[in-house]
């Protein structure tokens, strides 16, 4: 009977929360077929009358079940509740006998586990995450077949399994902005909060005390439980790497793209300069001046080589340059995030979330090349910095700073956030005077010689650079009245910029959580990363939605999402190992139907 | 006893604020449930009149009428997008649809002359409310012409 009660329940709190969402006419901005169309997030299985009562039935077998074991007041409750539900259902109040199962399932769900304890929690997680993993399934299985078959709607056809999925998951986006806004802002509170500490030896100081204990016990042991899962990390590494290759190749195949369009919006830009600098240079020195002359030199000799070197035109050697950047961008997160975690399965973590969430569809709608490229350079970098410091050794400082001065080739925006990130962290150490002069010479020398760089490049050679860009968005872009405007503008990012791909609220969640992690395990390497969170702060605040979507695309908010999850699975490791493999094959589908949901609906 | 210290009073008071601004964002502007007030598919015809053929480098119009079974909503907008050659790069331009239902695109091609003196054209015309796609879409393939 108990076994029943712990299946039951999860079915009838996700059932009854997808029937009150359907029947109270939400409806989220969905991206179908590049537009984006207000979608109502209704969902129905067999028909509303037919679903509701199903649903109210499975919430009166419950408390049945529960009533039968405890013979309680608040059981006969439960049971009141849902007959009451069944009432509405027969006077076709659809909504409301939805909303009292919901209510029922939460009331019995609270009361099944801390007032009874009749069921374990970590066994309803287990029911809890293997429906939703089912879900998950269906979601893939319904865009593979979409893939295969082809069709108009991309929701319902051959068959609507991804359509759950989806709404599902968009039920959730009108919580996006907010999510987003509290990781941009979450640095300032952490700063702001500082001075609030609970009364010593109260019950909310001791909680806090054995949170920070075990917090930074499992990120000092985060090698020791889950090098066992190795097989995990090669499965989310290879899937990192071959995943956005793979995508790529289909966002330009027939059944998905049948107009042939060119999908991501730059990459126009790309072929009109690298054009009108071939047209306007008599030989290759005045083409390389004139492609030295723009921001991003390095990605336009990139795509102008390769379409040289194989002999396609710059269009298909653009389109396609995703194949080469991404696995890239993935090798050098993954680099970064391995001397940030010192673990595999993490750092592996940390690229699939990456190559799978926003910011690969981002950069693949918006064809953020240069940025694709500029921002791996600066990873690299600044893993080659930490290693510097752990190490007390110039060598990788010298590659650091090379490799930061190739990412100020390829795009100004990464190299202003990783310059204004490592002066951040500068000045932070220097106040709270908490680190060796040593490491304080290497940040120095390494900003130093990045300016100088920029220095000489912009102001005594004239050409355009990463300050002047910065300069630039300043005092052009950023503006109070854009605070003013705050919600209308981020909203509008988050559903609209480059198609919704902003739009994925577990991101944010498992940021948020990942901010809170490195906030506790303080190290002088997790600083630099919540120094890049603000850095992006004002762009995000007083910028127009094109800057804060920017914003969002420029920071490691993928690797604070792989530290928020590292966490709960430490944690599901020690107590329930079940539950964290679930867990981990529940996060790889939710971010894959992320990724196949964007690029089928990507062209035309 | 503990005693709150001005650090301690300043903090909570601007936890709160950034609390109830987030709090408005979410009620306001994020609201899940002020979405559905975004028009979905309306019951309107759209009628457009597209030019015979368009020639490269020169601009062109798309003219046409929105027809309602009620008022014109307000707040519409048509958006026009024209996809050439081999490139697929897209031009769009957006006009507002006025009171009585009529609008005007202008559009001119500004993507890299085809290499061929005879290309066809996608063009479609989409009726959009605040940048939300009401369904209504109308589409046609031009001729155009490049001057040598």
């Amino acid at each position: 009977m108990k076994r029943i009660i712990e299946i039951l329940l999860p079915i009838l709190v996700v059932s009854s929360y997808l029937k009150v969402l359907s029947l109270s006419g939400i409806s989220s901005i969905l991206m179908i077929r590049r537009w984006s169309m207000a979608k109502p997030l209704s969902i129905v299985f067999i028909n509303d009358f037919i679903d509701c009562l199903a649903i109210a039935l499975i919430a009166l077998t419950v408390s049945v079940l529960l009533a039968y074991r405890h013979g309680k007041h608040l059981s006969l409750l439960s049971i009141s509740a849902s007959a009451l539900s069944l009432v509405f259902l027969t006077l076709s109040l659809y909504f409301y006998s939805a909303l009292i199962s919901l209510l029922i399932g939460l009331f019995l769900t609270t009361y099944a586990i801390l007032l009874k304890k009749e069921i374990h929690l970590f066994s309803l997680a287990r029911c809890l995450f293997s429906l939703l993993l089912l879900i998950e399934a269906i979601g893939v299985v319904g865009w593979i077949l979409y893939i295969l078959h082809g069709g108009i709607n991309p929701y319902t056809e051959p068959l609507p399994l991804q359509d759950l999925e989806t709404k599902m998951i968009y039920s959730l986006s009108s919580l996006t902005p907010i999510l987003a806004t509290l990781f941009m802002l979450s640095t300032l509170l952490l700063i702001i909060v500082k001075p609030l500490k609970p009364i010593e030896g109260s019950r909310p100081a001791e909680l806090l005390d054995r949170l920070r204990a075990f917090i930074k016990s499992a990120v000092s042991n985060l090698s020791k439980q889950s090098e066992k899962y190795g097989a995990w990390g090669n499965i989310f590494l290879f899937s990192a790497l071959i995943i956005p290759v793979l995508a790529t190749l289909l966002l330009y195949t027939p059944v998905v793209n049948p107009s042939n369009m060119t999908v991501s919006v730059d990459i126009l830009h790309y072929i009109n300069f690298l054009r009108r600098a071939q047209e306007s240079s008599q030989n290759d020195l005045e083409f390389l001046y004139e492609v030295l002359n723009s921001d991003r030199p390095l990605t336009l000799l990139m795509i102008y080589s390769i379409s040289k070197m194989i002999a396609v035109d710059l269009r298909i050697a653009s389109i396609y340059l995703p194949v080469i950047l991404s696995p890239f961008f993935t090798l050098s997160l993954y680099y970064l995030a391995l001397n940030l975690f010192k673990n595999k399965l993490y750092s592996s973590l940390a690229c699939f979330l990456a190559a799978t969430g926003p910011f690969t569809t981002a950069s693949l709608y918006g064809g953020f090349l240069a940025n694709w490229l500029g921002l791996s350079l600066s990873y690299l970098s600044l893993a080659m910095m930490i290693k510097s410091i752990e190490q007390y050794s110039m060598k990788p400082l010298l590659l650091s700073i090379l490799l930061s001065i190739l990412s100020h080739l390829a795009h100004p925006v990464p190299w202003n956030f990783l310059i204004a990130a490592v002066t951040l962290t500068v000045l932070l150490a220097v106040a709270q005077r908490n680190s060796g002069r040593s490491i304080l010479k290497f940040l120095a020398v390494f900003i130093a010689v990045n300016l100088l760089y920029d220095f000489i490049k912009t102001r005594v050679l004239n050409f355009i650079g990463a300050t002047v860009v910065a300069e630039s968005i300043v005092s052009t872009e950023l503006s109070p009245d854009n605070l003013v405007n705050f919600w209308p503008i981020n909203v509008f990012m988050i559903y609209f910029h480059v198609g919704g791909a902003f739009n994925f609220p577990p991101t944010y969640i498992f940021a948020l959580l990942g901010m809170a992690v490195f906030t506790i395990a303080r190290f002088l390497k997790f600083d630099i990363l919540k120094m890049w969170v603000l850095a992006g702060l004002p762009l995000y605040l007083f910028g127009p939605d094109y800057v804060q979507a920017r914003t969002l695309q420029n920071i490691p908010i993928d690797i604070f999402a792989s530290g928020g999850l590292a966490i709960v699975l430490e944690y599901f490791l020690f107590k329930d190992k079940m539950l964290s493999a679930l867990l981990l094959i529940s996060i790889y589908l939710l971010y894959l139907n992320n990724l196949l949901r964007f690029i089928v609906n990507l062209p035309f | 006893m503990a005693r709150l210290g001005f650090k301690q009073i300043l903090s909570i008071m601007l936890v709160n604020l950034i609390a109830l601004w987030l709090t408005y964002g979410y009620l306001v502007a994020a609201n899940p449930l002020t979405i559905k007030d975004v028009p979905g598919r309306l019951s309107c015809r759209l009628l457009v009149d597209y030019p015979e053929m368009i020639v490269y480098g020169a601009r062109f119009s798309i003219s046409g009428r929105l027809i309602c079974e009620d008022k014109i909503p307000p707040q519409l907008m048509v958006q026009a997008l024209l996809i050439c050659g081999d490139i697929h790069t897209l031009t769009v331009n957006a006009t507002t649809i006025g009171d009585d239902g009529t609008f005007k695109v202008d559009l001119e091609a500004s993507f890299p002359k085809p290499s061929t003196s005879k290309t066809q054209c996608g063009v479609t015309v989409h009726v959009i409310s605040k940048t939300v796609s009401t369904g209504l879409i109308d589409k046609k393939t031009l001729t155009m012409m490049v001057p040598s």
